[in-house]
C-alpha cells in the first residue's frame, strides 16, 4: 500500500516534470504589453516619488523656516532636514523609494496642504506655514503612528506661532531651493505634459476644504490615488503603460467603465485591481491620441459612495 | 547562444532574445501553470504575468542554480498569488473527504498519459490540487506550503492525504501498481 502511494507520487512527478504544452500565441503578445505596462508604473512610481520628494522639501522648508525663525537652530536642525532631502534624491530607485518612504508619506500627505501652495514666493510660504497648526492637528489625528515627519510638522507648526522674520525664512526657503529633487521635479512635470492630471490626483489632498469635509460624518472612507497621469503611453517603451488604482480595493462595491469620446464603452471592470492598457472590448489596440473617459462607481463600507473629483476624469493615449 | 548569452540579451532589452527565451520555456511553464490553474484561460493568464515578472525580475537571478528552476518558482508563485487574488482561502476546508472505493477504475496509473494525469489534476478541489502540486512535483516541505497558503503545517498534510487518496480512488487501482 504504501509503495504505491509513493508510486503514485513518482508518476506524477515523472510525467510532469519535462511535461510541455502548448502555448496560445497571444500569450507572448500579452507579455510585450505587459512588459510595458510593467515600466510604466515604475515611471508613475518615479514621479509619485518626485512628487514626494517636493512635498518633503515644501515641508523641510516649513520646518526650517520655524526653526530659524523660533530658536535659529540652523545647526541643528540642518542634518535633519539633509536626511529627508537626500531620500529623496535619488528618484532612480523609484520602486523601492516609494515603498520605502510609503509611512513616511502617510504622514507627510496632510501637510500636502501646506506644501503644495508653497512655490516660490516667500510671502505666501510663511502665511502657509501659520496655517499649518490647525492642519498638523488632523494629521496628528490621523496619523496616529506618530512618524517623525508628522512630529515636524507638530514642531515646525507651533514654532511658526511667534510672528516668523520674513528674511530668515527666505534665505532658508532660497538654499533649499537650490537643491537638486526640486529642479528635477520641474523638469518631470514638463515632461509629462500633464499637469491638469496631476492636479486630479492630489486633488484629494491638495485643498483644506477637503481636510474639512472628512471630518463631517457623512464621507466616503474610499480615496483613490490615481497612478495615471490623465494619459497613457502603451507603447511598450515602459513610461505609463497602463491605467489602474491604488487603494482601491477598500472599495466595498466597485466598478469603473471607460468610454471614448464618441461614446464607445471600451472597458468595464469590477475588479479594483484592474489595469487598462488602452485597447476596447475586444481587445483590439486603441489607436494614437484617442481620447478616453473613464466613470468610477464605487462605495464604501457604510455604502457611501465615492464622489471625489477624480471619480471621473479623462486619459488620453498617447503611442 | 548559451543560456547566459540569451540572459545577458534580455537584459539589455532585447525583444528578439526575450522572444527566445519565451519559446524556449513557455511550454513547460504552461504545464506548470495548467497544473495549478482552474482552466487553460486562467493558465494563460498566469503564464502571462508570470513572464512578465521574470523579465522584470532577470536582474536578480544569480546565476548560481538553474534557470528554468528559477523560471519555474516564479511560475508557481504567480500561480499561487493568482489563487489567493481568486480566493482568499486556497484551502477549502468544507471539502468532505474522499472515500477511497478502489478498483472503481480498470486504468492503472502506469498506462496513463501525461494528458490524463493533468485532467485529474484539474478535476480535484483547488485546495487538493495546490498542495498536492506544490508537495508532490514541486517538491515542497508541508511547512513550506503552510507559510505560502497561510495554513498550518497540519492543514498541508491533510490535503495532501485527501488529495492522494481523491487521486487514487478516482484513478482506481489494481494490486501491484
Amino acid at each position: 500500500m504504501e509503495n504505491n502511494q509513493n508510486h503514485i507520487e513518482d508518476i506524477f512527478r515523472d510525467a510532469f516534470a519535462n511535461h510541455e504544452m502548448e502555448v496560445s500565441s497571444k500569450v507572448w503578445a500579452g507579455v510585450q504589453s505587459g512588459l510595458a505596462a510593467q515600466a510604466v508604473a515604475g515611471t508613475a512610481a518615479a514621479s509619485t516619488v518626485m512628487f514626494k520628494a517636493a512635498a518633503v522639501i515644501g515641508l523641510t522648508t516649513v520646518v526650517v523656516i520655524g526653526a530659524v525663525n523660533e530658536i535659529k537652530l540652523q545647526s541643528d536642525i540642518a542634518p535633519q532636514n539633509e536626511v529627508l532631502v537626500i531620500g529623496n534624491e535619488a528618484p532612480e530607485t523609484q520602486n523601492e523609494a516609494a515603498q520605502v518612504e510609503a509611512n513616511e508619506w502617510a504622514a507627510i500627505e496632510e501637510t500636502q496642504v501646506v506644501s503644495t501652495p508653497i512655490e516660490n514666493e516667500s510671502t505666501t510660504k510663511i502665511v502657509d506655514a501659520e496655517e499649518i497648526t490647525p492642519d498638523a492637528n488632523i494629521a496628528e489625528q490621523v496619523n496616529d503612528q506618530g512618524d517623525v515627519a508628522s512630529n515636524e510638522l507638530e514642531n515646525a507648526a507651533s514654532s511658526t506661532e511667534p510672528k516668523p522674520g520674513i528674511d530668515e525664512s527666505s534665505t532658508a526657503k532660497n538654499s533649499l531651493e537650490d537643491s537638486e529633487p526640486k529642479h528635477k521635479i520641474e523638469k518631470s512635470k514638463q515632461e509629462e505634459k500633464a499637469p491638469q492630471p496631476k492636479a486630479k490626483e492630489e486633488a484629494p489632498l491638495d485643498t483644506p476644504q477637503n481636510l474639512e469635509e472628512e471630518k463631517e460624518e457623512k464621507v466616503c472612507s474610499i480615496d483613490f490615488a490615481h497612478q495615471a497621469m490623465g494619459y497613457i503611453s502603451p507603447d511598450g517603451d515602459g513610461t505609463n503603460e497602463c491605467f489602474r488604482l491604488e487603494d482601491a480595493t477598500q472599495a466595498q462595491s466597485f466598478q469603473i467603465t471607460i468610454f471614448t469620446r464618441e461614446g464607445v464603452q471600451v472597458f468595464q471592470s469590477r475588479d479594483p485591481n484592474f489595469s487598462w492598457c488602452g485597447t476596447d472590448n475586444f481587445g483590439n489596440v486603441l489607436p494614437n491620441r484617442t481620447m478616453c473617459y473613464y466613470h468610477i462607481q464605487a462605495s464604501d463600507e457604510n455604502g457611501i459612495p465615492y464622489t471625489k473629483k477624480n471619480a471621473k476624469g479623462s486619459i488620453q493615449i498617447f503611442r | 547562444m548559451t543560456e547566459d548569452e540569451l540572459i545577458d540579451k534580455c537584459l539589455q532589452g532585447d525583444h528578439r532574445a526575450q522572444k527566445a527565451l519565451f519559446d524556449k520555456f513557455s511550454g513547460k511553464m504552461m504545464s506548470v501553470c495548467m497544473r495549478y490553474a482552474a482552466d487553460r484561460e486562467q493558465a494563460e493568464d498566469v503564464l502571462q504575468d508570470g513572464f512578465v515578472k521574470v523579465f522584470n525580475h532577470l536582474s536578480k537571478f544569480k546565476r548560481e542554480g538553474s534557470f528554468e528552476g528559477w523560471i519555474r518558482r516564479t511560475m508557481v508563485n504567480t500561480s499561487l498569488d493568482s489563487l489567493r487574488k481568486k480566493r482568499a482561502d486556497v484551502i477549502d476546508t468544507d471539502i468532505t473527504e474522499a472515500e477511497y472505493l478502489a478498483g472503481s477504475d480498470e486504468k492503472t496509473l502506469g498506462k496513463l498519459r501525461v494528458e490524463e494525469l493533468m485532467n485529474l489534476i484539474h478535476d480535484m478541489p483547488t485546495g487538493y490540487r495546490t498542495v498536492f502540486n506544490m508537495y508532490v512535483i514541486e517538491g515542497y516541505s508541508h511547512r513550506e506550503i503552510a507559510d505560502e497558503l497561510g495554513v498550518t503545517e497540519s492543514t498541508s498534510k491533510t490535503q495532501f492525504r485527501k488529495a492522494r487518496t481523491y487521486l487514487m480512488n478516482t484513478i482506481g487501482e489494481r494490486e501491484n501498481i
